[in-house]
C-alpha cells in the first residue's frame, strides 16, 4: 500500500520533546555514545515515556481531577490554597506528595537522557518508524474490519430472504451481487498489503490489548470458535429469533449470551435466573394493588421485551414443563412481530431476542427437569440450539498431541501489560512458558475428563484407561484466569504450581466435599510435572493417602 | 527486554499473518524447486569468498582477534586445506554461495584454542565454560556448571557455513520437526543432508561471540538454536537470546514447542 493513503497520525511533539519544553531545557551536545549504548538509552527512554503517562493520570486523580496547568495554577494561589483544596476534596495528601514526586522523577530521567541529541534523535527516528507502523497497522485492520461487514451485511440480507421464503428480486439481487463483489475487491486488497514482520508485531500486540479489554468490560474473550459461533447465529439474533446454548457447567454459556446481547446487540439483557421454584408471576408478572387501585406489575423478563432488550434466561432446562409452554409463543415471534401479553393484552412489539442457558445432562441434574422437547425445537427453528464446550477440546496437532491455543491466547492476554507484553527476560520466557504450557495441559486433561464423566453418568466406575472420573468439580477457565492473574501479582517470582494451590485447592476446601476430584486433579498435575516437590498434607484434601502421591511424584 | 505475550500462543496459527518477505522467499523457494536447480561447477578462489560474505566472512585476521591469539602457520595452511576440503565435498560454487550469502548465511573459522583471560594465562580449549570465563558476554546462569555439554571443545580447526538467525520454518516446532526440516532444507539447496547439521552448543556460543566482538553485532539476539546435545536430564540444549543481558543456554524436551526457539542450518 502506498505510503501516501496511509490514515494520518497526527504530529504532535514526543513525550521527551514536551518534557524539554516544559523544564526549558535544550539539548546539549555530549560524550559521543556508541550504537550500543545510544539503543539501551532510547530503549530505556521508551519505557519511562510509556509509564510517564500512566503516572501523569495518577498524579491528576490524586490531585482530584486538576490537570497540570490546574496544579499549577492553585500552587501559584500559595500554600493555604492548596491545603484548603485537599481538605475540601478529601484527598490523600502522603499520596498527592508521593505521585508528585514520582512523575517529577520521571520526568527528570527523561529529561537527563533526551538531552543529548544523539539518544532524543535516535528516539525520535523510532518514535517515527513507530508512527508509520501504527498506519499501516490500522489501514490493515480496516480492511479486515470491512471485509467482515460486508460479509455480515450480505448474510443478514439473505437471511431476511430466507425468512419470508420469497426470491429475491432484481434490484435486491443487484444488491447482493455489490456484496459479494466489494468482498472480492477487500480480499484482494488484502492479499496484496504488505505485512513487515513490525507491522504483525503491532497487529499481535493490538490483539492482545483488544482481548484485555474485553476481559475487562465484558469477561468475555472472543476468541476463533467463539467468533465463528456467533457469526452463525448473530444473523438469526438480529431478526429476534431465540438461540440455546447448551454446554457444561462453568463452558462459559451465559458469559457468551451476555456477551453477545452487549456487543454485537448494543443492550444490557435481563437475566433471568431459572429454578425449579420458578413462579408464574416470574415470568408474565402478577397484581397487586396501588393506591387502592387493581394493577398488574409486569416482571423484568416482560419489562425487558418491552423496552427491547434481550432476555437470558439462565438455566432454563430447570423450568417446570407447565411454565416453560408460557413462553411458547413468544420463542416464535421476532423482529416486526407483535406479542400479545396473556393477561393484560398489551400489544408489545418485538425489538430483542431471547437467549437461553441449559447445562447439559450430568447426574447431578439427572432429577431435575429437562428441557420438554416442544420448547428445544422452537429454539432449534430459531438462531438453533447449540452445544458450547470448554475451549479447545478435542484439538489436536498434527501429530495427535492435544493443543490448547484459545485457552492460552486469552491467559497470555491476562499476563500481558497493556502494550502486550509480559514482565519476563527473554531467559526466563522458556521456562515460564514450558511451565505455562503444563499446566493449561493439565486443565484441559481434567476438563476432558469431567466432560466424558458427565456424559457418561460421571460414575466413579467409569474411569477407565487413562481417563479419570469427575462427578462435580472442575477448573474453568475463570479458575484458569484468575490463576494467571495470582501469578502476575506475585510478579512470577511464585512457582505456578504453589499458586495453583493456593488460589485454587486451598480456596475450594469445603469440608471434604468433592475429595475424589480433588485427589484426581493432584494425579493429573503431577502427571503434567506440577507439584514435583510438594507435601501430601500441603494438599489438606481428606483421604489424600501420602504414599500415592509420592508414587505419583516418582518418590516411591 | 520483556517479552511479547503473543509469543505463547502465535505458533497454531503462522498463516494469520505472512510479512511479504516470507511470501517472496516460499515463492522463491517453489520456484527453485520446480526448475530443479543445481550447482554449476567452477573453480572457487578463496578470496572470492570474502568478497562474496563480505561482514558475514569471519576468517583468519577476524578469529585472531577474537580469540586473542595469532594462528600459527601450520594453523593457516590447516584452515586453507579445510577450506578447500569443503567446498569439493559439498559441491560448493560462486553461485550457491552467493545464494547463501543472500538467505543470511556467515562463514565462519573455528579454531580449538583461546588465549587466556590475562596476558600470563595459558592459552585454553574453546568450551562454554572458558568462553565464559574470558568473555563477560554470558546471562547469569548457573545451572550447566557441572554440565557434561559445558566442558566439551572444539575438535580443532574447521570452517562453518551457518545461517546467522534462525530458519523462519523451524520456530515452533518440536525438535523432531524441525530435523525434517533440515533435510527439506538440505533438499531444495541440492546438499547433501549428511552435510547439513544443527550446531554444537560450543559452536554456537562461539559463532555468536565472535561474531559480537568483530563486527559489534548481536545475532540471536532474541531466538535460540536448538542444539544436537543433551543436557543430563535428556533435554535438548539450545543458545541464544543474546540480548543485552547476555548470551543464555536453556535446555527443553524434544517435544516442546517454542515461537524463538528454531534451528540454524550449519554445513
Amino acid at each position: 500500500m502506498a505510503k501516501e493513503s496511509l490514515p494520518h497520525i497526527p504530529n504532535i511533539p514526543t513525550t521527551p520533546e514536551r518534557v524539554l519544553r516544559e523544564k526549558k531545557t535544550e539539548t546539549k551536545e555530549a560524550k559521543p555514545l556508541s550504537a550500543e549504548q545510544i539503543k539501551e538509552q532510547v530503549t530505556e527512554l521508551f519505557e519511562l515515556s510509556s509509564a510517564r503517562a500512566e503516572a501523569g493520570k495518577h498524579t491528576r486523580e490524586a490531585w482530584g481531577g486538576l490537570t497540570k496547568e490546574e496544579r499549577e495554577e492553585l500552587k501559584s494561589k500559595g500554600e493555604d490554597a492548596v491545603v484548603a483544596h485537599i481538605e475540601t476534596a478529601r484527598l490523600d495528601p502522603e499520596l498527592v506528595e508521593f505521585r508528585e514526586t514520582t512523575l517529577k522523577e520521571y520526568d527528570d530521567r527523561i529529561a537527563e537522557l533526551s538531552s543529548n541529541p544523539q539518544v532524543l534523535d535516535a528516539y525520535k527516528n523510532r518514535f517515527g518508524e513507530l508512527k508509520e507502523t501504527l498506519a499501516r497497522t490500522v489501514s490493515y485492520e480496516h480492511l479486515r474490519h470491512e471485509e467482515d461487514a460486508v460479509d455480515k451485511a450480505e448474510q443478514k440480507l439473505r437471511k431476511l430472504y430466507e425468512g419470508v421464503g420469497r426470491a429475491p428480486g432484481p434490484i435486491e439481487r443487484k444488491k447482493l451481487t455489490a456484496f459479494s463483489d466489494r468482498k472480492k475487491e477487500v480480499e484482494e486488497e488484502l492479499k496484496g498489503f504488505e505485512l513487515d514482520s513490525k507491522t504483525i508485531d503491532m497487529l499481535r500486540r493490538r490483539e492482545v490489548r483488544r482481548m484485555q479489554h474485553d476481559l475487562e468490560r465484558y469477561s468475555f474473550a472472543e476468541t476463533e470458535s467463539r467468533r465463528e459461533l456467533i457469526r452463525q447465529v448473530l444473523p438469526d439474533l438480529l431478526q429476534g429469533a431465540p438461540v440455546l446454548f447448551q454446554g457444561e457447567t462453568g463452558s462459559g454459556k451465559s458469559q457468551l449470551a451476555k456477551y453477545i446481547s452487549e456487543r454485537y446487540l448494543g443492550k444490557t439483557p435481563t437475566i433471568v435466573s431459572v429454578s425449579e421454584q420458578i413462579k408464574e408471576s416470574q415470568i408474565m408478572g402478577s397484581r397487586g394493588l396501588e393506591a387502592g387501585q387493581t394493577v398488574f406489575n409486569y416482571s423484568e423478563f416482560v419489562k425487558a421485551q418491552k423496552e427491547g432488550r434481550p432476555v437470558i434466561l439462565d438455566e432454563v432446562n430447570l423450568m417446570p414443563h407447565e411454565f416453560a409452554g408460557l413462553l411458547h409463543d413468544l420463542l416464535q415471534k421476532r423482529v416486526g412481530d407483535v406479542w400479545v401479553h396473556p393477561v393484560t393484552g398489551e400489544k408489545i412489539p418485538i425489538t430483542a431476542p431471547i437467549m437461553a442457558t441449559a447445562n447439559l445432562k450430568s447426574e447431578r441434574y439427572k432429577q431435575r427437569y429437562e428441557l420438554d422437547v416442544a420448547t428445544l425445537r422452537r429454539f432449534i427453528g430459531g438462531a438453533g440450539a447449540r452445544e458450547i464446550h470448554y475451549l479447545d477440546i478435542g484439538k489436536k496437532d498434527t501429530e495427535g498431541n492435544p493443543i490448547a491455543p484459545e485457552t492460552l491466547q486469552i491467559l497470555s492476554a491476562v499476563l500481558a501489560d497493556r502494550h502486550g507484553d509480559i514482565e519476563w527476560s527473554e531467559k526466563e520466557a522458556m521456562e515460564k512458558v514450558e511451565e505455562l504450557k503444563r499446566f493449561v495441559q493439565a486443565c484441559r486433561k481434567i476438563q476432558e475428563d469431567f466432560t466424558l464423566s458427565i456424559r457418561e453418568g460421571g460414575e466413579e466406575s467409569l474411569a477407565r484407561g487413562d481417563r479419570l472420573a469427575f462427578k462435580e468439580l472442575v477448573i474453568t477457565l475463570k479458575d484458569q484466569i484468575e490463576i494467571m492473574k495470582a501469578w502476575k501479582a506475585s510478579s512470577f517470582r511464585e512457582p505456578l504450581d504453589s499458586i495453583v494451590l493456593r488460589e485454587f485447592f486451598h480456596k475450594a476446601e469445603i469440608s471434604g466435599r468433592a475429595a475424589k476430584d480433588r485427589e484426581n486433579m493432584i494425579k493429573v498435575f503431577i502427571a503434567n510435572k506440577l507439584f514435583q516437590n510438594t507435601n501430601p498434607e500441603d494438599f489438606k484434601i481428606q483421604g489424600l493417602s501420602p504414599k500415592a502421591v509420592r508414587q505419583w511424584q516418582g518418590k516411591e | 527486554m520483556p517479552f511479547e505475550a503473543y509469543k505463547i500462543y502465535q505458533e497454531y496459527e503462522p498463516d494469520k499473518y505472512k510479512t511479504s518477505t516470507q511470501e517472496k522467499v516460499a515463492k522463491a523457494l517453489a520456484g527453485a524447486k520446480k526448475e530443479g536447480l543445481t550447482p554449476v561447477k567452477e573453480s572457487l578462489d578463496f578470496s572470492e569468498v570474502q568478497e562474496i560474505f563480505g561482514q558475514d566472512f569471519i576468517g583468519i585476521k577476524e578469529v585472531e582477534q577474537f580469540t586473542g591469539r595469532s594462528l600459527t602457520l601450520e594453523e593457516q595452511r590447516i584452515a586453507e586445506e579445510k577450506w578447500h576440503k569443503k567446498v569439493e565435498e559439498q559441491g560448493l560454487t560462486k553461485e550457491s554461495l552467493e545464494r547463501l550469502k543472500q538467505e543470511g548465511f556467515m562463514v565462519v573459522l573455528r579454531v580449538g584454542k583461546l588465549a587466556g583471560k590475562e596476558k600470563k594465562d595459558k592459552e585454553m580449549p574453546v568450551t562454554i565454560k572458558n568462553l565464559r570465563q574470558k568473555f563477560p558476554l554470558f546471562y547469569d546462569q548457573d545451572w550447566y556448571d557441572n554440565e557434561q555439554f559445558a566442558g566439551e571443545a572444539l575438535s580443532g580447526i574447521d570452517w562453518g557455513i551457518v545461517k546467522k538467525e534462525l530458519l523462519d520454518e523451524s520456530k515452533s516446532k518440536n525438535w523432531d520437526e524441525q530435523q525434517e526440516i533440515l533435510k527439506a532444507w538440505a533438499d531444495t539447496h541440492g546438499v547433501d543432508q549428511k552435510f547439513v547439521r544443527r550446531r554444537t552448543p560450543t559452536e554456537v556460543a562461539y559463532d555468536i561471540l565472535a561474531y559480537f566482538q568483530v563486527r559489534n553485532e548481536r545475532i540471536l539476539e532474541k531466538d535460540w538454536d536448538w542444539t544436537s546435545v543433551q543436557s543430563s536430564g535428556g533435554r535438548f540444549v539450545c543458545v541464544g537470546g543474546f540480548g543485552s543481558d547476555g548470551l543464555g543456554v536453556a535446555h527443553g524436551t524434544r517435544d516442546f514447542r517454542f515461537s524463538t526457539l528454531g534451528v540454524c542450518p550449519a554445513r
